[in-house]
């Protein structure tokens, strides 16, 4: 299988038609697309996938919706009645065939924002033979999803459709990859697996289910086995019919499970971050707590002590002047005049003497009155002067502490209000409504839901088995009672020619699945020592097809998980690069009589060598135009000159972007 | 019943694979008519009778 053509109409960055031929040389089959950063060479990559799957590769964290498809400059020429299409065609050819697919979108503009609305979409394919000149046939609308996927596997086309930055190890749109069935389809052994249902397997309109109904007997006894064997096939159909929805039930549990899986491994930074949100709410509502404390303290210790300081000029002056004016004084702490007439007045002294006017006593007395307030004011400028002395020394580091509680004040403000800026930032940041307690509830109930239904399912299988077993049992009775006649010979020739072709695609089958894992389990070793001189690690394939890396160590191999995003991308072009060097042997074998036919597929890669060394690039770049039919690659156009793909080049092509337009170009190389 | 011939069972393979094939990559019958398809292939293969013991 190669593409030949593709050509993208107003899809996303590219305005009108633009259009790439792709080289299908044998000996020459790299096309290559270059352009610079941004210019839109993924956008080209992108139209492959959405052309086939109707889907693009979403970055991290985005959606699908979050993808405008409508190129922006058409987008703003529209007003409110005007409709524009976006389409991306792909034609495909192989041996016999080419087959054009054609995915189209018409939208309008949500009048006068910039936004586009879907208003009819289309997807369409037509088939023609390549080597005569029969007219085109369109496949059935309702199959083409189907028929692209035989052509192209969905669960392969992220190894087929490659893209070195945004690959993701989870899924490709929340489905994990069922490589299994892929590589069944790539291998032709998808055929047995149809031709066994059509045999056996799809029940009363079967080959073998309409011969024995063809067979037919005499006599009351014969007539009612044939009634109880029509039950039995019935109960079986329903059984089956039972199973089918079981099964049906369960693949959408383990989709639903892993979307909530891969929803909750890609919001895995968010779940941390609504951590951190919530201790920032804590350490925001404490550090408010602890500005406020700080402020009360400045403003009680302001309160205490400002105006002692602010008189402080005043004090020192006063000061100076009763030192100035007031000479030599007495300073008698604490009395007045009328302390002395108080004491006069009762009779005796404080000392028990009894005072009398005209006695010594009285006369020493009235002598110190005269140094007391308010004839004196020693005493008072001695209390003034040790209040002046208390207040001084009260004050005296009362600047440097404001200061300091007013610096601590600025500091718990500065990170308070450092704390609410993360807290703003985060809650921008934030779904607030995302609740992970409630996603893992639902992941918890669809695993419930998975353990059950396989359990019935078990059980309803069960019971099928009895049936078939009751079912054979009859047969083997209605056989003795067979009309021996000619045409119940035929019948039962053609019966047992049907059920040995059963057994023999069945046998095949089995033979040919375990064939095929194992040489492909052989090649994808080589081609991960090959193309990534790997000496220490090995790949290998487990049985559900999953890729594991194993390191080297002194007792054997050890299964790494945690892999580097260099490791993963080896391990994939190891995975792809064998599949398609095996269904390329195949094929070979197929043209030599080989039994089933099967498929290759072409590779688009897009920057698939960024994160790879120079040594293990040009070892890949090597490797591709040999294991694969067609190679498609979108690069950087100084990262070429690495991949030494020159030889094999057929035709080249440039991405171009103006800078004055927002919309890019393709251009065809000259003499490619 | 005379065992089937083995080359007539590689031939009869080889020949209802190839139609599977081919409708697997163009969608033109559905699960019915391929059912109806591969009775028309077994019965002609039938008849040519070409059952012989142990080939």
């Amino acid at each position: 299988m190669r593409f030949e053509s593709i050509a993208l109409h107003n899809f996303m960055r590219y305005k009108g038609e633009n259009r790439i031929e792709f080289s299908c040389e044998e000996g020459k089959n790299v096309t290559v697309i270059l352009g610079d950063n941004t210019v839109g060479k993924t956008t080209v990559a992108q139209a492959f996938r959405w052309c086939l799957y109707g889907a693009v590769l979403t970055e991290r964290g985005k959606r699908q919706e979050d993808y405008q498809l409508l190129n922006s400059d058409t987008l703003e020429l529209m007003n409110a009645d005007s409709r524009a299409k976006v389409w991306v065609e792909l034609v495909a050819i192989d041996e016999e065939k080419r087959y054009a697919i054609r995915r189209e979108i018409v939208y309008t503009r949500a009048f006068p924002s910039l936004m586009a609305e879907e208003f009819q979409k289309k997807l369409t394919m037509h088939i023609s033979d390549i080597c005569s000149s029969q007219p085109l046939v369109e496949v059935e609308e309702r199959k083409v999803d189907e028929l692209i996927n035989e052509l192209f596997p969905r669960n392969l086309s992220h190894y087929f459709l490659f893209d070195g930055e945004r690959w993701s190890d989870i899924a490709i749109n929340g489905v994990r990859e069922n490589i299994k069935d892929s590589v069944h389809i790539l291998t032709g052994l998808s055929a047995y697996q149809a031709a066994m249902k059509h045999l056996k397997d799809m029940g009363s309109y079967s080959v073998i289910s309409k011969f024995k109904k063809k067979i037919t007997g005499s006599g009351n006894l014969y007539d009612s086995l044939a009634s109880e064997c029509q039950k039995c096939e019935r109960a079986i159909q329903s059984c089956q019919k039972e199973i089918r929805n079981i099964e049906v039930n369960i693949s959408n549990y383990k989709k639903k499970c892993q979307e909530v899986q891969e929803y909750l491994e890609a919001n895995r930074n968010t779940e941390a971050l609504q951590k951190q949100y919530r201790d920032l709410g804590t350490l925001k509502k404490a550090q408010e707590e602890r500005c406020a404390s700080e402020h009360r303290m400045l403003v009680n210790e302001f309160s205490d002590k400002a105006y002692m300081a602010f008189a402080g000029p005043m004090v020192q002056a006063a000061m100076e002047l009763v030192k100035a004016v007031a000479g030599e004084r007495r300073d008698i702490p604490h009395m007045r005049q009328a302390t002395i007439d108080y004491i006069m007045k009762g009779g005796r002294c404080i000392c028990g003497a009894k005072l009398s006017p005209g006695t010594k006593e009285w006369e020493r007395l009235l002598e110190q009155k005269n140094y007391l307030p308010p004839a004196d004011i020693g005493s008072l400028l001695g209390e003034f002067e040790r209040t002046a002395f208390r207040w001084k020394n009260r004050v005296e580091d009362f600047p440097e502490e404001a200061q300091e509680m007013a610096s601590q004040i600025d500091g718990c403000v500065k990170e308070y209000e450092e704390t609410c800026n993360e807290y703003v930032m985060l809650g921008q940041r934030l779904d607030a409504h995302i609740d992970f307690a409630e996603h893992r509830n639902r992941l918890r109930r669809y695993q419930v839901g998975i353990q059950e239904l396989g359990s019935q399912k078990g059980q309803m299988q069960g019971k099928a088995q009895s049936y078939q077993r009751q079912k054979q049992h009859l047969e083997e009775e209605m056989k003795g009672l067979e009309a021996r006649n000619e045409e119940n010979r035929r019948w039962r020739e053609r019966l047992e020619l049907a059920e040995a072709l059963y057994k023999k695609l069945s046998q095949d089958f089995t033979m040919e699945e375990k064939k095929v894992f194992k040489e492909l389990n052989g090649q994808i070793q080589n081609n991960f020592r090959r193309m990534f001189n790997a000496k220490e690690k090995k790949i290998e394939l487990s049985e559900k097809y999953d890729i594991q890396m194993y390191y080297k160590t002194e007792v054997g191999y050890r299964e790494e998980k945690n892999l580097s995003e260099g490791e993963k991308i080896a391990r994939n072009f190891a995975f792809i690069v064998t599949i398609m060097e095996y269904s390329k042997k195949r094929k070979a074998e197929k043209n030599a009589g080989a039994m089933q036919e099967n498929d290759t597929l072409p590779i688009v890669l897009d920057s698939p060598f960024s994160k790879l060394g120079d040594e293990n690039i040009r070892l890949i770049a090597k490797a591709l135009p040999e294991v694969s039919e067609q190679v498609i690659i979108f690069m950087l156009k100084k990262d070429w000159g690495y991949t030494g793909l020159d030889e094999y080049v057929g035709k080249a092509y440039y991405i171009e972007k103006e800078a004055e337009k927002s919309y890019a170009t393709i251009r065809k190389a000259e003499g490619r | 019943m005379e065992e089937i011939s083995k080359q007539l069972l590689q031939d009869m393979t080889f020949q209802v694979l190839h139609m599977e094939r081919k409708n697997l990559r163009s969608k033109a019958k559905n699960d019915q008519k391929m059912s109806e398809e591969l009775q028309k292939v077994i019965v002609d293969y039938a008849k040519r009778k070409c059952w012989a013991k142990g080939q």
